[in-house]
C-alpha cells in the first residue's frame, strides 16, 4: 500500500536513499530548502550543504565538486535533461544522484513523457523508463529504484525516486552539440542539424556558454 | 560530385539553386579552368548532405538527399513572391532552402547553421551571390535585439536533437515576428494511441546511434503553443526511417500570436 506524505514535506530526502555518512563530502540539495534536509545531511558528516533552485542558471558551486546531489523534486518543465546535464557537471566522479521526480503510472506509457496542460505550464511527465533514460542519457548509471513505500507521495500524482552514479562519460546529449542530425528523421529526408554552439563539443564550454559564473 | 549530360540536368534546374536563379550570379557556365577548381573545393567540402546543387553547365553536387523534393513540400505552402520578408533558416546545413526562400523574392535571408555544413553553404554562396547571409551561429546566440524579428521562420530536424526543446521553441517565438510564420519540421510518432506523447529514444536504443525526442503531432502541437504560437494545418508527412519506433516525419504550420 502506497503512503502519503504531506505537500509541505515535498521533496524531503527518503532516508533509504541516503549513505550510512556523507563525512568529508559537499552536498547540494536542489528544491528542498526549509525541509530540514540541511539539517539532516549535516548529521550524516557533509562539509558543506549548498542549497539551489532548478534550473540553476547559476552555477552553485565549482565543476566536479559535490559528491553528494538531491533533486526532491525534478521539474516536468520539459527542460529535465538540461538540468541532469547540469547536475553532471556539478558532481564529482562518481558522486551519488538521489533523484525524485512525478512519474507516469500506465506501464504502457513507460517509455513515453506525457505532454500535457498543467497549473504553471506545459507539463512533461515520464514514466518510469523514459525517466531511466533521461537519467543515464545525462552521464548517470541508474543503480536502483527505491521502493514504494520508503518514498511515499507528496500528493496524489505517482512519485518514484532512484538512486544514480555519476559516470565518467560525459552525457551523450552534450557530446552531439553541434553534430548533424540523422537526415532521414527530418521532414520530406530534408537535412539539417541541432542548434548547438559551434565549437562546443565539450560539456564543459556547453556548460559554460550556459551558465553565467 | 558527378557529372551528367545537360539534359539530364535541365529537369532539376527549375528547382534546384544554380546561378541562373541569382541575377548577381557571375556566369552560369564556369570556365574550364576554373571547373577543375570547383570540383576539387566542392569535394574537399564534402561529404554533401543536401543537393543537389548546380553549378554551371552540367557540373553539379550531388547530396545524399533529394532537397529539391523537401523544397516541393515547402514551397507549396509558400506564397508565390516572399514580398521582400525577412526569413530565417535556422540549422540551414549547405543552405539549400535558405537559397530558395532568396530566390522567391525574400528580402532578407539569414541562414544559420553551426557545424561544418556552413562552409559548404559559404562556398555554394560564392558561386552563386545570392545575398543570403549565412552564419555559423547556434539558436541559443540568436537575439530579436540583434537579428530583428522574421516574418517567416523554418526550422526543420533540430528539436528532436536539442536537450532544450522548450528553450528552442521559446527562442522561435522570439526570433518570429507577431503574425509571422514559423514552419517547424519533426520527426512525430506514427501511432495516433500515443499522439498526447513524447517518446525520448537514448543512445543505443534500437541500434540507433544518436539520441532523439520524437513528439506525437498533438505533443509537437501543444509544445508550440505554449511557447505562443497559433498551430495550423500539418503538411508534408512521409514515413519516418525504419525501425522498431514508428515515426512519420513532417510539418507543422504555426503563426506567431500578435498578443
Amino acid at each position: 500500500m502506497r503512503q502519503t506524505r504531506p505537500a509541505s514535506t515535498h521533496g524531503t530526502a527518503p532516508s533509504a536513499g541516503l549513505p550510512a555518512s556523507l563525512a568529508g563530502t559537499r552536498v547540494l540539495d536542489l528544491g528542498s530548502s526549509g525541509s530540514g534536509d540541511r539539517r539532516r545531511f549535516e548529521d550524516l558528516g557533509a562539509e558543506e550543504v549548498v542549497e539551489g533552485t532548478p534550473p540553476l542558471d547559476r552555477r552553485p558551486g565549482p565543476p566536479r565538486s559535490f559528491g553528494f546531489v538531491h533533486c526532491g523534486a525534478l521539474p516536468v518543465d520539459g527542460r529535465q535533461l538540461l538540468l541532469l546535464s547540469r547536475l553532471w557537471h556539478l558532481a564529482a566522479p562518481g558522486a551519488s544522484l538521489l533523484l525524485g521526480s512525478r512519474v507516469l503510472d500506465a506501464a504502457e506509457a513507460s517509455r513515453y513523457l506525457s505532454v500535457r496542460a498543467g497549473p504553471a505550464g506545459l507539463e512533461w511527465i515520464p514514466g518510469r523508463l523514459a525517466l531511466r533514460w533521461l537519467v543515464e542519457s545525462s552521464g548517470f548509471d541508474v543503480l536502483r529504484w527505491l521502493p514504494e513505500e520508503a518514498v511515499g507521495r507528496p500528493s496524489t500524482e505517482p512519485f518514484a525516486y532512484l538512486a544514480a552514479r555519476r559516470s565518467e562519460r560525459s552525457p551523450a546529449l552534450l557530446e552531439q552539440v553541434g553534430a548533424p542530425v540523422d537526415e532521414a528523421a527530418s521532414p520530406a529526408g530534408e537535412a539539417s542539424t541541432n542548434g548547438g554552439a559551434p565549437g562546443s563539443s565539450r560539456p564543459d564550454d556547453a556548460y559554460a556558454q550556459r551558465v553565467p559564473d | 560530385m558527378s557529372r551528367h549530360r545537360a539534359h539530364a540536368a535541365a529537369g532539376l534546374r527549375r528547382s534546384c539553386p544554380s546561378p541562373e536563379l541569382f541575377a548577381s550570379a557571375p556566369a552560369a557556365r564556369p570556365r574550364s579552368e576554373c571547373r577543375e577548381q570547383l570540383e576539387q573545393s566542392a569535394a574537399r567540402l564534402g561529404p554533401w548532405a543536401q543537393g543537389p546543387f548546380l553549378l554551371g553547365d552540367d557540373l553539379r553536387i550531388e547530396g545524399q538527399r533529394r532537397s529539391d523534393l523537401s523544397w516541393e513540400t515547402i514551397a507549396a505552402e509558400l506564397p508565390p513572391g516572399l514580398g521582400g520578408a525577412r526569413v530565417l533558416d535556422l540549422g540551414c546545413n549547405a543552405g539549400y532552402n535558405s537559397f530558395m526562400f532568396a530566390s522567391r523574392g525574400a528580402g532578407y535571408v539569414l541562414g544559420c547553421e553551426p557545424s561544418r555544413f556552413i562552409e559548404q553553404a559559404r562556398f555554394l554562396e560564392g558561386i552563386y551571390g545570392s545575398g543570403v547571409d549565412f552564419q555559423a551561429t547556434a539558436w541559443q546566440q540568436l537575439e530579436p535585439q540583434i537579428q530583428g524579428r522574421f516574418d517567416l521562420v523554418h526550422c526543420a530536424g533540430m528539436l528532436h536533437r536539442e536537450p532544450d526543446p522548450v528553450g528552442l521553441m521559446d527562442r522561435l517565438h522570439e526570433l518570429t515576428a507577431p503574425g509571422g510564420t514559423l514552419l517547424l519540421g519533426s520527426m512525430m510518432l506514427a501511432d495516433p494511441a500515443m499522439a498526447e506523447h513524447v517518446r525520448f529514444v537514448p543512445l543505443g536504443y534500437d541500434g540507433d546511434s544518436e539520441w532523439r525526442w520524437v513528439p506525437g503531432a498533438l505533443a509537437l502541437s501543444a509544445i508550440a503553443e505554449a511557447a505562443g504560437f497559433e498551430v495550423g494545418a500539418r503538411f508534408g508527412e512521409a514515413p519516418g526511417p525504419p525501425g522498431e519506433l514508428e515515426t512519420v516525419s513532417g510539418y507543422l504550420r504555426a503563426t506567431r500570436r500578435k498578443t
